[in-house]
C-alpha cells in the first residue's frame, strides 16, 4: 500500500468517527437537542435550507465579501511589497509595518470600521482586507528575499529592472511564498467574516454564514447553529483541497519548485 | 622547460590586426568589493576580438568571477574601463550574455522552450522567423530539441546548461560570458558540453570569455588564454595553438607548461 492512499484511508477514518460520535453520544446520553443534537439533525437543517436557498443566500453573501476583501487585501500587500523592494529603504519600512499590525487580530479593527463606515459593507471590507494583507505581505517579502541570486542576474542581464524585474522574475520565484501567504490570509480572513458577522449581526445588505449563526442562536435552533458549522467547515475544506491544492498542483508542484 | 612566450598584458595580441577595433576592450581595470576593501581584480588588461573563445583561468578566489561579472556590468569597477565595440559598460545588457556555472539558473515556472523564448522577448532581440521559431533553432543548436517542452526540474544538469547556452544564443549577443559553466558536472557530460561550445563557437564565430580553473579546459577551447594570479593580476595572456587538440602530444606538453607557470604564481 502507498503512502498517499494510507494518509487519505486514516484522514476518512478520523471523519467517520467523529461523524459516528456526533451522531451516537446524543442519543444514547438521551441529550436534549438544544444542547447538543446530533449530526443527522444538523444535516437535516443544512439539507432544508439547500433546498429552500437560504443556504445558498448567506453563502453568497459571506463569499462575496470574502473574495473582494482578500482579493484587495492581496492586491495591497503585492503592490506594497513589491514597491518597498523598488525604493531604497523600503524593506525596513515593509517590516516595520508588518511588525506593528500583523499581531493585531482584524476583529479588533472592526469597532473602528463601524466608526468609520458605519454598519456596511465596506466596513467588513476593510476587516477582510486587514486580516490578509499582513500574512500575505509577510510571505511575499519571505519569498523576494530568499530568491535566488542567479535568476535575478539573468533578469537583469537581459536588461530588466524596477517593476519588470519585479513583474516577470520575483513574482514568479515568490509564488511559492504567496500561495502559502494565500493560504494563512484566506483563512483568517473567513474566520474574521464570520466572527464579524456573528458579534455585530450582519454588516449592510443580507446576512452571511455568521449572521445565519447570530439567528439561530437567538433562537434556540441548536441545529441551525451547527449547520452553520458545518457549512463553514465545508467552505475551509473546499478552498483548501479543492482551489488552493490545485493551483499548487498546477503550478510550484509541476515546475518541481515544492515538493 | 621552454616558458609558452607571454604577451604583455594589455599590448596588442592579435599581431597585424591592430587597426581592428577588438569586441571587448578591458584597460587597467581594478576591481574591489566596497571602497575600503582591497582590490580583487588588479589593473588587468586585455582585447576580445570577434569571433574568438578568451579563457581566463587562475585558482580559485583569484577573482576571475568578479572580472567576468565586471563585463556583464553587475559589478563596478574602482578603476579603469570595459568598453564594448568601443562603447563603455556601465550596466547588464542582452548585448553580453552569461551562462552561469549553477544549474538552477533557468527560470523553473516555464519550460526549455519558454526560457529561450522568454530571453528573445525580454532582451527585445529582433529576429526574421516567431521567436518560438527562435527559439525552437537555438534548442536545436545545442541537440536539445526533444526535451523542449520539458520544465528544468525535469531536466538534468547537463541539459539544463545545454539551456542555458542556447538560451544566451538565441538573443544574438556580441559576447557569451561563461562563468565555469561546466563545473558542476561529470567528466562525460563536460566533454561533450566542451566539444558543443567549441563547435558553436567555430560554426557561428561566437565571441566568448570563458571562465575556468581546469588548464585542459582552457586548451581544448581558447584561442587564446589569460592566466591570473591569486592577487587577480595578469601574468600573461597566451595564444594557444592547440585548440580542439589537447590531447595531442604538443597539446599536452603547452598545458603542462601552463600549469608550471600557473602553479608557480601562486606562490
Ligand atoms: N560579494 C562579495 N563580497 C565580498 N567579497 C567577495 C564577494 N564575492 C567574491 N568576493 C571575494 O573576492 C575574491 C575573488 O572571488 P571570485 O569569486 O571572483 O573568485 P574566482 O576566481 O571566481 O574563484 P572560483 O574559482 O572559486 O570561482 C575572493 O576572495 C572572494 O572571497
Ligand atoms: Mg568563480
Amino acid at each position: 500500500m502507498n503512502k498517499p492512499i494510507q494518509k487519505t484511508a486514516v484522514r476518512l477514518t478520523v471523519v467517520a468517527v467523529v461523524v459516528l460520535a456526533w451522531e451516537l453520544v446524543p442519543r444514547i446520553a438521551q441529550i436534549s437537542p438544544i444542547v447538543l443534537p446530533p449530526f443527522s439533525s444538523a444535516v437535516a437543517v443544512l439539507w432544508e435550507r439547500a433546498l429552500d436557498g437560504s443556504l445558498w443566500q448567506s453563502l453568497l453573501a459571506s463569499l462575496s465579501l470574502l473574495v473582494r476583501g482578500v482579493g484587495l487585501g492581496i492586491l495591497i500587500a503585492i503592490v506594497m511589497t513589491a514597491g518597498c523592494f523598488i525604493i531604497p529603504g523600503g524593506r525596513e519600512v515593509l517590516q516595520t509595518l508588518v511588525g506593528l499590525f500583523n499581531p493585531l487580530p482584524a476583529i479588533a479593527i472592526l469597532p473602528l470600521a463601524l466608526l468609520w463606515f458605519g454598519f456596511s459593507e465596506r466596513s467588513m471590507i476593510l476587516v477582510i482586507v486587514f486580516s490578509v494583507v499582513w500574512a500575505m505581505s509577510l510571505n511575499a517579502y519571505t519569498g523576494f528575499s530568499t530568491i535566488r541570486p542567479v535568476l535575478v542576474d539573468v533578469g537583469r542581464n537581459l536588461g530588466l529592472r524596477g517593476p519588470r524585474l519585479i513583474a516577470s522574475i520575483y513574482f514568479s520565484a515568490a509564488l511559492p511564498h504567496l500561495l502559502s501567504g494565500l493560504r494563512i490570509g484566506w483563512a483568517f480572513a473567513w474566520r474574521t467574516a464570520v466572527a464579524a458577522e456573528l458579534v455585530y449581526g450582519a454588516a449592510g445588505g443580507q446576512g452571511g454564514i455568521g449572521w445565519q449563526i447570530y439567528l439561530d442562536r437567538s433562537e434556540f435552533n441548536t441545529g441551525g447553529v451547527f449547520a452553520g458549522l458545518l457549512t463553514i467547515v465545508l467552505v475551509g475544506l473546499v478552498v483548501e483541497y479543492g482551489i488552493l491544492n490545485t493551483i499548487e498542483m498546477r503550478t510550484v508542484k509541476k515546475w518541481g519548485m515544492v515538493n | 622547460m621552454s616558458a609558452p612566450s607571454a604577451h604583455p598584458a594589455g599590448a596588442p595580441t592579435t599581431g597585424g590586426n591592430e587597426t581592428r577595433q577588438a569586441t571587448l576592450t578591458v584597460r587597467n581595470a581594478s576591481i574591489a568589493y566596497g571602497p575600503k576593501n582591497p582590490v580583487i581584480v588588479n589593473n588587468v588588461s586585455f582585447d576580445v576580438n570577434q569571433g574568438e573563445a578568451f579563457i581566463l583561468i587562475g585558482r580559485s578566489g583569484c577573482g576571475k568571477s568578479t572580472l567576468l561579472r565586471a563585463l556583464a556590468g553587475f559589478q563596478e569597477l574602482r578603476s579603469g574601463q570595459i568598453l564594448l565595440d568601443g562603447k563603455n559598460v556601465t550596466t547588464p545588457g542582452p548585448d553580453r550574455m552569461m551562462v552561469f556555472q549553477n544549474f538552477d539558473q533557468l527560470l523553473p515556472w516555464r519550460t526549455a522552450v519558454q526560457n529561450v523564448e522568454f530571453a528573445i522577448k525580454k532582451a527585445g532581440s529582433k529576429g526574421a522567423a516567431s521567436v518560438r521559431q527562435r527559439a525552437l533553432d537555438a534548442l536545436q543548436m545545442v541537440h536539445l530539441s526533444a526535451a523542449a517542452d520539458k520544465f528544468p526540474s525535469q531536466l538534468s544538469g547537463g541539459m539544463q546548461q545545454r539551456v542555458a547556452i542556447a538560451r544566451a544564443l538565441a538573443v544574438r549577443p556580441r559576447i557569451v560570458l561563461m562563468d565555469e559553466p561546466f563545473g558542476a558536472l561529470d567528466a562525460m557530460t563536460r566533454a561533450s558540453l566542451q566539444a558543443e561550445v567549441l563547435r558553436l563557437h567555430k560554426e557561428m564565430n561566437m565571441t566568448l570569455v570563458f571562465v575556468t580553473h581546469s588548464i585542459e579546459e582552457a586548451v581544448y577551447l581558447g584561442d587564446r588564454i589569460g592566466l591570473m594570479t591569486p592577487q587577480g593580476a595578469f601574468d600573461g595572456i597566451f595564444p594557444n595553438a592547440f585548440q580542439g587538440q589537447v590531447d595531442s602530444p604538443e597539446g599536452t606538453e603547452f598545458a603542462s607548461e601552463l600549469r608550471t607557470r600557473l602553479e608557480a604564481s601562486a606562490v
